[in-house]
């Protein structure tokens, strides 16, 4: 099943041969505190590799096909300036930058220690004791366990960390800037951890939009402990441009009564592939996921959530949107699961998509995995296409067709835009999506 | 939920199966295991022609090769201890072999049984106008209403007799909807079938009657591999019908049968199945395995092909009739009801397949699950680049009758096409507390309440079965409820 991992000219095995140096250069002889973290990580990628053709859970997006045997895993040249970005506006005191993963405090402005009582910075120089910090990063649901964030451990060195302690609010929306450098076939495994402690309160924005022309391919991981009690909003934009390659995990781990909400936006990619994965391990959790893919040219994306119901009396709320043109595709795979004893869950899943060419493909795969009795859940899914009685009654208001068309797909984008909470973003978002649909439209 | 519901789940949950005994009939038999001389023996057996043989021989190379590849399935929401294919017997067929007119010179041992199953035979024939193709194990013993069939041009018989009979008819169209490469199970079908039933309605023919076949599963150990071809010519109709139920048995029975049906320019046919073979006991021993293979495609413009299923037996149930609508405005449908207990599991649903324009596609899927059981709908959706117009819904319901069993939902919806609309939904919940409150308040018991609710979870299912089909239907679902409630 797996491609042979002794055969040395294997593609594992090339992975395999940069991890040792990474590995070796991190520790620099010595130990870092890491060194059991990214061997666990090694572990775990060697046995697993990559997914091979067939795999069911990688049945639309055949990953081998963008991965190269000549990646280069050193970062290239770094930004001496802060490039500009549609979706951020001003720069506010809370506005972290990475560049490969790693934190850079000088392009960075992070409020003071009188306004803020948290972190936010890299995740080496954390003041949180070793041992809890790799129980954070160590919190990955085996039931979701991929080889690439296997392959992002093991490769691990340092990453942002933002950390809001118990009963504190963070007074703004937290900006994450991801930059990548410009080396050639870059192969970059950022990896963010965010903790908002019990009663803790955020928004944050992460957003990987810098398109530096060239191929970039991220492997990425974000984790987020929401303690009992707190609520965080988290937002991801993508939209690096058509030369750009993302593999993201995302792990959401939740204690009782907390609140997250997160938004995925993706509008542009030669690949993106989302794993987004939420465990509510806590009774009275609320989680609300949602999100919106523009696939146009010949985009590849895909979107896989999970929602993971392991405590009872939890409620999950779940919307996708999708418009995909062109020669794009996209898949979305939405699980929800219930295990047995979760009792009085209600999970809903929403996935609407609209398909605007004969050359694009949409693959829709909800699913309900329920173990449970007492519980209220549901899904659906609908892909079509423009509503010719909404078109012709625009029309026949003498709205031409191409605007006709534009102001249809805004309305069916707004919705999930309507969640984002942050205002700027929200309204940033919108005036963008609205600005590529035109061009969509023509 | 009260006390006294909860007991009577838990009793709906162990209601033994009705229908175990044993039928003593002589068999002949084929030595335990496959191989090619199997296979030959088959062959010989049946007095096939070489064509046949050859076809069995090249899909019994390809599982040779497919077993080597440890290529057994197992993408389904099942745990299926694995099949040992060496100690299966692959032939079995009656000692008696009549070619009978009536049904007094059928061995009354089996009239027996059917009256046992309350399926009065005779009495339904007369009053139902149904002629029923009795399979007994692998060989049909009785075939009725022959006459009446023939002055409309209707082949109604044993896939042998056409084998015999029509080589043409059975050449052209066998495989060609599922070929002998499809899957593992179909494989293993194409190279071991025993016999099975043949249906042709000629161009313009509205058949008379519904016709309807009673599978058996009688030897024990004896794997029954059926296979079914059904041709609808231009403009014809047919209503098809086919049930089952199974001695008790402690080892697994595996069944891996085939269906396949054709319906050109504006026919329609309609296929209906109740499935009540042994599910095993309380604790998971024993039960069939039904490993099925069901495929139609819709060839021609205008036709149809229409799936209904009750499912409550077998240990095992792996099964997923699709429609391929391959001719323009052709539709596809697919009604089904899923109901397990105990330790079964049940992985089942459908494929619609568009390729033609205007094709339209409508999946109803009711799953009940209580016990310990695994109940899952896999459905595939494909809406490919011709299918111009092509309109798809689906919707699947899954109700939990306890909280050990587990209910889930498999949709795959693939759309290469602009103009095409899809639209799945799907809901899980049990059955509602206040409606059983409703019920109880005005004088229904709580079992009456839980049959009414689960009986209205089902009816636009039940609803598409023919009628004497329906009732039997219901009164199936309703005895796998009650049975046990003293």
């Amino acid at each position: 099943m797996i491609p042979s991992l002794d055969d040395n000219n294997s593609l594992e095995a090339q992975f395999l041969v940069a991890q040792a140096l990474v590995a070796a250069s991190a520790t620099n002889g010595q130990t870092d505190g890491f060194d059991a973290f990214r061997e666990a990580g090694r572990i775990r990628f060697s046995s697993q590799g990559f997914p091979a053709p067939r795999t069911e859970l990688w049945k639309y997006t055949p990953v081998r096909r963008w991965l190269k045997t000549d990646f280069s895993f050193d970062s290239g040249v770094g930004f001496s300036e802060l490039p500009s970005s549609e979706y951020r506006g001003d720069i506010g005191s809370y506005h972290a930058v990475c560049v490969d993963g790693i934190f850079i405090p000088s392009l960075s402005s992070i409020p003071d220690k009188d306004e803020f009582e948290g972190y936010i910075g890299a995740i080496s120089k954390a003041k949180m004791p070793l041992d809890r910090l790799l129980s954070h990063l160590e919190t990955i649901n085996p039931r979701t366990e991929t080889a690439f964030d296997a392959l992002n451990q093991s490769f691990f060195q340092d990453g942002l960390l933002v950390h809001i302690p118990h009963d504190t609010e963070l007074a703004e929306p937290l900006y994450i800037t991801n930059l990548v450098t410009s080396g050639s076939n870059a192969f970059m495994q950022p990896r963010t951890l965010i903790v908002a402690e019990s009663a803790s309160k955020g928004a944050i924005i992460d957003l990987r939009d810098h398109d530096s022309g060239i191929t970039t391919f991220e492997n990425s991981v974000t984790q987020i402990h929401v303690g009992s009690g707190a609520q965080l909003d988290y937002y991801h934009v993508f939209d690096r441009g058509p030369l750009s390659h993302l593999i993201r995990k995302l792990n959401v781990y939740q204690e009782a009564d907390s609140t997250c909400s997160t938004n995925e936006l993706i509008l542009s990619g030669a690949l993106v592939r989302t794993d987004l994965n939420f465990l509510p391990d806590g009774e009275g959790c609320t989680t609300n996921l949602n999100g919106f893919y523009l696939a146009q040219s010949d985009t590849h994306i895909d979107v896989h959530t999970m929602v993971d119901h392991a405590k009872p009396d939890c409620v999950s709320n779940e919307l996708f949107k999708g418009i995909i043109g062109d020669t794009a595709t996209a898949v979305f795979n939405g699980r929800v699961l219930v295990r047995q004893d979760a009792q009085r869950i209600n999970a809903y899943q929403s996935n609407r998509n609209i398909v605007l060419s004969d050359t694009a493909k949409m693959f829709s795969k909800p699913e309900l995995e329920i173990y449970a009795d007492d519980v209220k859940c549901s899904h659906g899914a609908t892909t079509g296409q423009i509503d010719s009685e909404a078109m012709f009654y625009l029309r026949s208001r003498g709205i031409k067709e191409s605007v006709a068309r534009n102001l249809l797909l805004q309305a069916f984008a707004a919705d999930v835009l309507a969640l984002v909470s942050v205002d700027s973003l929200r309204e940033r978002l919108q005036e963008i999506v609205a600005e590529r649909l035109r061009k969509q439209s023509g | 939920m009260s006390s006294s519901d909860t007991k009577y789940l838990r009793e709906v949950e162990s209601s033994e199966y009705e229908h175990g005994f044993f039928t003593d009939i002589e068999a002949d038999k084929a030595p335990v295991g496959l191989s090619e001389e199997i296979v030959r023996f088959i062959s010989k057996k049946k007095e096939e022609p070489e064509w046949l043989l050859e076809w069995r021989l090249k899909a019994f190379k390809r599982f040779e090769a497919l077993v080597d590849e440890h290529a057994t399935p197992e993408w389904a929401h099942l745990t299926i201890k694995e099949i040992d294919f060496q100690s299966i017997c692959y032939y079995s067929a009656p000692i008696q072999r009549p070619s009978l007119d009536s049904l007094d010179e059928v061995d009354p041992q089996i009239i027996e049984t059917f009256n046992r199953l309350g399926i009065p035979l005779a009495e339904q024939q007369r009053l139902t106008g149904v002629a029923v193709d009795v399979i007994m194990d692998s060989v049909s013993v009785a075939t009725t209403f022959k006459a009446e069939l023939a002055e409309k041009g209707v082949i109604f018989c044993s896939f042998s007799d056409a084998v015999r009979d029509h080589p043409d008819l059975v050449k052209k169209y066998m495989g060609s909807v599922v070929p002998y490469t499809d899957n593992f199970y179909a494989t293993l079908n194409s190279a071991v079938f025993s016999d099975g039933s043949f249906c042709y309605i000629p161009p313009g023919v509205h058949c008379p009657m519904e016709l309807s076949t009673y599978f058996r599963i009688n030897e024990a150990g004896t794997g029954q591999f059926e296979r079914t071809l059904i041709i609808a010519d231009e403009g014809s109709y047919v209503s098809y019908l086919e049930g089952c139920t199974a001695p008790q048995r402690d080892e697994h029975q595996l069944h891996a049968a085939v269906v396949e049906i054709i319906a050109h320019k504006d026919a329609e046919v309609k296929y209906s199945t109740i499935q009540n073979w042994y599910p095993g006991s309380e604790e998971g021993v024993g039960g069939v395995y039904n490993f099925v293979t069901k495929r139609g495609i819709c060839s021609g413009s205008g036709s149809k092909i229409s799936w209904t299923q009750l499912e409550t037996g077998s240990a095992i149930t792996w099964k997923y009739p699709s429609v391929i609508l391959k001719g323009d405005n052709s539709i596809g449908e697919f009604y089904s009801v899923a109901f397990t207990k105990g330790r079964q599991q049940a992985d089942t649903g459908t494929k619609m397949i568009h390729i033609g324009k205007n094709t339209r596609s409508t999946i109803i899927s009711k799953g009940i699950s209580g016990g310990r059981s695994q109940n899952s709908y896999r459905g595939l959706v494909k809406i490919q680049k011709s299918a111009t117009n092509a309109r798809n819904f689906s919707q699947c319901d899954s109700m939990l009758l306890g909280d050990r069993s587990g209910a889930h939902t498999f949709p795959y919806l693939e759309i290469q096409n602009s103009t095409a609309q899809v639209e799945h939904e799907a809901t899980t919940s049990r059955v509602g507390e206040d409606q059983i409150f409703y019920c109880k308040q005005r004088g229904i018991s709580e079992i009456d309440a839980i049959k009414l609710i689960v009986n209205g979870f089902c009816k636009e299912i039940l609803a598409q079965l023919p009628m004497e089909f329906a009732v039997e239907a219901q009164k199936l679902l309703a005895i796998e409820l009650e049975s046990s409630v003293g």
